[in-house]
């Protein structure tokens, strides 16, 4: 039988922080901001929190793609968990809720803080400027069939 | 006067190593099952047709047509002579072979569906891109 595991969970509480180009606080700072609004939102204390999400996890490059990942933010909240997981093979942000999802209906977990942060318009001020790639560096993967072709942007699919 | 910017290359793997490099001799490389003809792109040494894993790199006749094309206008990098068009061509060979390339020696405006193509490489360092040009018959 097909059960819908999202139908027994709920976005109980939303939280952003100050969004900018050339930010004056930390990646992380601002993910605190965020990730202690949505506590707050949702009714919480960072006590009831037993689960982290975030896609697509730490990306330690400098680029500010990903700049936190679960460890950093759980550190930083003094958070105990039961379940965290932060990967990029997940359908973008929504894999992160989707995972959480998961984790809820399998019992490991009953608050999950889910998050995301970018840092890319503040990290090309300090940092390098291509998000992706640093200048002459070689693109791998399955990406690497279109990146010659001038792909910044075009939809071929 | 001013160069275009240099293109993103791709690392080279013992995969697509003849897709990047038999360009230099003006040869389009895609892999083909040894059994059963099947070609495989992106290369990979297993035929998901026969369950082969005798997949090699066979020289294509570089002609094909385009599937489907976006004319880019904006020029996201400094430099970046605009309009370009990406597509996708499919090689005559299969139909399912698409790949992605410039069109180039041919207006933007006046690249059609359907449009027959054939391989023309440009180098850059130790890689020969595979770009496709009008076929001028
Ligand atoms: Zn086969």
């Amino acid at each position: 039988m097909t059960r819908f595991a999202e139908k027994n969970t709920a976005i109980t509480g939303v939280g952003m922080s100050e969004v900018s180009r050339g930010a004056t606080r930390s990646a992380l700072a601002l993910t605190v901001d965020a990730a202690l609004e949505a506590i707050a939102d949702a009714g919480l204390n960072r006590a009831d929190i037993d689960g982290i999400a975030t896609w697509p996890g730490e990306r330690a490059d400098g680029s500010g793609f990903s700049p936190v990942g679960c460890a950093a933010l759980q550190d930083a909240l003094r958070l105990e968990v039961g379940w965290y997981g932060g990967g990029g093979e997940a359908p973008g942000q929504y894999g992160a809720v989707f995972n959480a999802i998961g984790a809820i209906a399998a019992g490991l977990c009953r608050n999950v803080l889910i998050f995301r942060t970018m840092y890319e318009a503040t990290a090309r001020k300090s940092s390098y400027a291509n998000s992706l790639l640093r200048e002459g560096q070689r693109q791998t993967g399955p990406f690497s069939w279109y990146a010659p072709y001038y792909t910044y942007a075009a939809a071929l699919h | 006067m001013t160069q275009a910017p240099v293109r993103i290359l791709p690392v080279v793997d013992r995969d697509s190593e003849a897709f990047w490099t038999w360009g230099r001799d003006g040869k389009l490389a895609v892999h083909r099952c040894a059994d059963c003809d099947y070609f495989v792109h992106p290369p990979v040494p297993f035929c998901p047709k026969c369950d082969s894993r005798d997949v090699v790199p066979h020289a294509v006749t570089g002609r094909g047509r385009v599937v489907t094309f976006t004319v880019n206008h904006k020029s996201w990098v400094p430099d970046l002579p605009v309009p370009y068009v990406l597509a996708l061509v499919a090689i005559e060979e299969q139909d399912d072979v698409r790949i992605p390339c410039n069109i180039v020696d041919c207006a933007p405006q006046d690249v059609i569906f359907d449009m027959p193509v054939e391989v023309v490489f440009e180098r850059v360092e130790d890689v020969w891109i595979p770009l496709f040009r009008p076929v001028h018959s």
